[in-house]
């Protein structure tokens, strides 16, 4: 992974989240599955550095967490979007304007699922 | 702001460290066991699943590391654990550490001390409400040789009452009272004043009440208000004071108020305040142009300085073209025109220069010495680019390293700048030494310190300081790619932005040396002025006469001749004489004067010498020669035909021909009556009045005390032999002629002329040590560059000797380096040099800033103190072993 790939997609991880988080509340082992199975792999990117992203959401408070139980009874940390957060998708959708292939496949796959 | 909220939740949440920690581990955990069930779904192994799935995931140090840097919390962590590790480290590097400290103490004590004073005297605002309001007013008769007069009575009124910028004004006059009851008097600086002085300035009393306006053109009430000093002195701190009576002069007033200890008036430390009014007459047209106040006006709220000027000179104009044909003509021609400015401004025009040129210079050695503090932690973290290679590569961000190194630079500055804090008030101390402090033309120095804010400016600076001096290193080291790419070989010299600081160093002190050798040839050059009296062995003594005892001038007279003849007969006091006006006293008078017969051209300036009167033998007591005709003797009184003795200047202004002796001339712009004409009978040479750099240009004029006698006058004694023994006879001996007359402003003539180059002497002894300071700072950036880089070449160097390299090769080499960093910097000097002097010319005298000689020696200086501070590098590199370093590698 080179510094200048990994920086295009630092801003358009965060924007990824958001708009996966917008159907609903998931943890972080789901955020990793839905967003390699929509990028096609596209996005080789460490799954790892799915949670400073995350962290860095919950900092500005667009995104919260909650430990909450999955149905085969394991705690996991829950991420949801806050209002705020809802609030700073459409902004960030709006102001989006470079869109590759890649990312308009994810936003078109939750467009549909909403 | 809800927001905002999270974010801190989210920092107070993550600062339950472990908590967070194992958290994180669980959500990890969770996160692998779920993509491992997947993979195994998917038909793996369980081990390949799980493998897959911790490939998947990436380096689980790495994320968490990001993860906690996110949080921004980390950063108390770290900061604790960074402090920790910097001690350590200065523990390990303890010269190094040892070296930035103190070069950092040693700038911001000499910064801070330096900036303690600058802003204490030149940047403070002066204790009153809206004190930028104040504006000092003078009239100007620059082609008559007065740039800066005082203003009259009429002024005061016509600016008042016309210029709309002015809220109002008021008049001053720094006077002196021996206050007291009568016989037991001492000399009391004081103010004779409008009453409009105080609301002018917005004061309010301590006790009582200020002057008021009431009574104009009315008989003086015999009111005073009292200083914070004298209340306490005099009055025991009375609080009942108010109504009390103080004498003055011999003279009760009533005491109406006491002024706060906050209260402090320019340089003058004037205690007692006393109202003037003026009658018609005073106030007349008649009394423009005579002088004899000081103004300050304040300005109404929103108007400017520059305004308020332009008011006025429309206001002059105005004016001066009403003023009758002859009138008109004596004042254009010299150049009559009215100056308006800021007060801070104006009382601190003369120490400006002096003072800005020594902040400058302690600036230049701040930036040496941060150089020299960035050089060192270059070298470390070159040294250390291992330990930083191996800490990334094992997760720790980038910024966490700038963090570190930058901590780790903030602590030895902060200890540095404690230090440095601390010793500046020894600083201070230091520059009180030189003599600073005792200026008297210098406003506001008895009140010198270093203020909190001097404190803050200096903490500040200290910070950006350390964290630039940290910053730097990993910057240059990333640039070079040296971090991540460890290992290049050892070859090579210095690194090239170490090479540029200490250039850069060399550089700066090169223009320290210069400035401070111009100073030092400027000085050298004013000292070897002539002063056209001779002042060593000369004693001086002010004598106030009370005027209520000595109310007529025959009583002046008796006084002085009885003063004379006892003072004479005391053992070891060679001459006595007494003037008016002593020269380098800070007091003088200057007045018109027409020759006989003379008729200025047209365009002409009236011609204004500087005047006094003196006793017969003053002459001989000052040592000044006499160049024709005779001097005064105790015939020359009230009574005898009127007699003057002016210098060669004023003779060669008014008798171009040589035959002045025996002329008639009188001290006014117009030729007079008969019975006012002065017959010149001598002639002596000229001197410097008030400074060694000034020009002697319209010259003196010497009327006979006895003639002319005064209540204020000084006593001249030339003393020969030992002063310790005839000073307090002398004293004595005055103060036996009348107990009740007090005696002060005691000096030495040689005294009164070397504090005219105090305000030069000074920055030029600061200066010189600062440039000594740099240049110490940048013989040791030479030193360390040079070190380095003998260490680095240790390989080379032992190569070059096993094949057959001399010792004088491996001197070479080194020279090589040398030059180009030493002799880069001293280009780069001398043209930094040309720039800087130039400013400084203002401050020389007749020192050119392009003096090729202080410029040879400043450049022999410096490139020899950088020679010098390669010496042991260089045999360090010559003791190289080239089988054992061979060996080594």
């Amino acid at each position: 992974m080179t510094e200048s790939r990994s920086e295009v997609l630092l801003g358009t991880l965060d924007l990824l989240v958001l708009k996966l988080l917008a159907v609903g509340p998931m943890h972080g082992w789901g955020l990793a599955e839905r967003l390699e199975e929509i990028s096609d792999g596209v996005f080789c990117v460490n799954q790892g550095s799915l949670y400073p992203a995350l962290q860095r959401l919950k900092r500005r408070g667009v995104v919260e967490s909650e430990w909450q139980v999955t149905e085969n009874g394991r705690r996991a940390r829950y991420y949801s979007l806050t209002r705020g957060g809802r609030a700073a998708l459409r902004e960030e959708l709006a102001n989006w304007a470079r869109t590759s292939g890649a990312v308009n496949r994810v936003l078109d796959y939750t467009e549909e699922s909403i | 702001m809800a927001r905002i909220l999270a974010g801190l939740r989210e920092r107070l949440r993550a600062l339950r460290g472990q908590r967070f920690e194992a958290e994180f581990d669980e959500e990890v955990q969770f996160h692998l066991d779920q993509a491992a069930a997947r993979n195994e779904r998917r038909g793996m192994t369980p081990e390949d699943a799980r493998r897959a799935a911790r490939q998947a995931f990436g380096n689980q140090a790495v994320t968490s590391e990001r993860v906690r840097e996110e949080t921004g919390v980390r950063l108390f962590q770290d900061l604790a654990h960074d402090v920790r590790h910097g001690f350590r480290g200065m523990r390990r590097r303890p010269v190094a550490s040892a070296v930035i400290v103190l070069t950092v103490a040693v700038c911001i004590a000499a910064n801070s001390a330096m900036f303690g004073v600058v802003y204490s005297i030149l940047l403070r605002p002066l204790p009153f409400p809206d004190s930028d309001r104040l504006v000092q007013v003078f009239n100007a008769y620059p082609e008559s040789g007065r740039p800066r007069a005082s203003n009259s009575v009429p002024d005061r009124f016509d600016r008042r009452d016309f210029i709309e910028s002015f809220e109002d004004v008021a008049l001053y006059t720094e006077i002196s009272y021996t206050v007291g009851a009568p016989g037991e008097g001492h000399h009391t600086f004081a103010l004779d004043i409008t009453p409009s002085f105080f609301s002018v300035l917005r004061a309010t009393p301590a006790l009582g009440r200020l002057l008021s306006e009431e009574i104009d053109d009315g008989a003086v009430p015999d009111v005073v208000v009292i200083g914070h000093k004298l209340w306490l002195a005099d009055f025991a701190a009375d609080p009942d004071v108010v109504g009390k009576t103080a004498f003055l002069d011999e003279r009760p007033m009533t005491i109406v108020g006491v002024l706060p200890e906050s209260f402090r008036f320019s340089t003058w430390d004037a205690q007692v305040f006393r109202p003037r009014f003026f009658s018609a007459e005073e106030r007349s047209d008649a009394a423009r142009h005579t002088g004899g106040f000081r103004m300050l006006a304040r300005l109404v709220d929103g108007a400017t300085v520059e305004e308020a000027q332009a008011e006025i000179d429309a206001f002059n104009e105005a004016l001066v073209a009403g003023y009758a044909a002859d009138l008109r003509t004596l004042v254009t021609d010299a150049g009559y025109h009215t100056v308006a400015r800021g007060y801070l401004d104006d009382i601190t025009r003369n120490v400006r220069g002096p003072f800005l040129l020594m902040w400058a210079g302690v600036v230049l050695l701040l930036v040496i010495g941060a150089a020299n503090v960035v050089g060192i932690l270059l070298v470390q973290a070159r040294s250390r680019r291992d330990e930083l290679a191996a800490r990334m590569a094992l997760g720790a961000g980038r910024q966490r390293i700038l963090r570190q190194l930058v901590t780790e630079s903030l602590l030895l500055t902060a200890l540095g700048t404690g230090l440095g804090l601390f010793a500046a008030r020894w600083a201070l101390g230091l520059l009180g030494l030189l003599g600073l402090f005792e200026v008297y033309e210098i406003p506001r120095v008895d009140d010198v310190s270093l203020t909190p804010i001097v404190v803050v400016a200096t903490v500040f600076a200290a910070g950006l300081l350390g964290t630039i001096a940290g910053s730097v290193p990993l910057f240059a080291l990333r640039r070079g790619s040296a971090l991540l790419g460890a290992r290049r070989g050892n070859v090579g010299g210095a690194g090239g932005l170490q090479s540029l600081l200490v250039g850069g160093q060399i550089a700066l002190a090169f223009v320290l040396v210069m400035c401070a050798g111009l100073l030092v040839t400027s000085l050298r050059n004013l000292a070897a002025v002539d002063p056209g009296f001779d002042p060593a062995g000369v004693v001086v003594h002010a004598i106030s006469l009370p005027d209520v005892s000595y109310a007529t001038p025959e009583a002046g007279v008796d006084y002085m001749e009885r003063l004379v003849a006892e003072v004479t007969t005391v053992p070891g006091v060679a001459n006595v004489g007494l003037t008016t006006h002593l020269p380098f006293s800070g007091a003088a008078s200057r007045g018109p004067v027409v020759a006989e017969g003379a008729a200025r051209a047209p365009g002409e300036a009236v011609i204004l010498p500087f005047r006094s009167a003196v006793t017969p033998d003053y002459f001989l007591t000052m040592g000044m020669d006499m160049v024709a005709g005779r001097g005064f003797s105790s015939s020359d009184r009230d009574g005898a035909p009127r007699v003057a003795i002016i210098d060669r200047a004023l003779a060669d202004r008014l008798w171009p021909q040589g035959d002045a002796v025996g002329r008639r001339l009188w001290r006014s712009a117009e030729q007079g009556a008969d019975e006012d004409a002065y017959t010149v009978i001598g002639i002596v040479n000229p001197i410097r009045q008030n400074a060694l750099d000034e020009a002697i240009v319209s010259g003196a004029i010497y009327t006979s005390m006895l003639q002319h006698p005064s209540g204020f006058f000084r006593v001249a004694a030339r003393l020969d032999g030992d002063r310790a023994v005839i000073w307090p006879a002398l004293r004595a001996r005055i103060d036996s002629v009348d107990e009740a007359v007090p005696l002060f402003w005691t000096d030495t003539m040689e005294g009164s002329v070397d504090g005219t180059l105090i305000l030069r002497r000074t920055p030029m002894q600061v200066l010189t040590a600062f440039a000594s300071l740099g240049l110490f700072l940048g013989m040791l950036g030479v030193y360390g560059v040079m070190a380095y880089s003998v260490g680095r070449r240790r390989r080379e160097i032992g190569l070059r000797l096993a094949v057959g390299s001399t010792q004088t090769g491996i001197v070479r080499l080194l020279g090589r380096e040398w030059l180009i960093v030493v002799g880069g910097g001293l280009v780069a000097g001398a043209i930094g040099a040309l720039a800087a002097t130039r400013a400084l010319q203002g401050l020389l005298f007749e020192t050119g800033p392009l003096d090729l000689g202080v410029a040879g020696i400043t450049a022999a200086c410096v490139a020899g103190a950088a020679l010098l501070a390669c010496v042991p590098p260089t045999r360090r590199a010559l003791r190289v072993e080239p089988a054992v370093t061979l060996r080594d590698s």
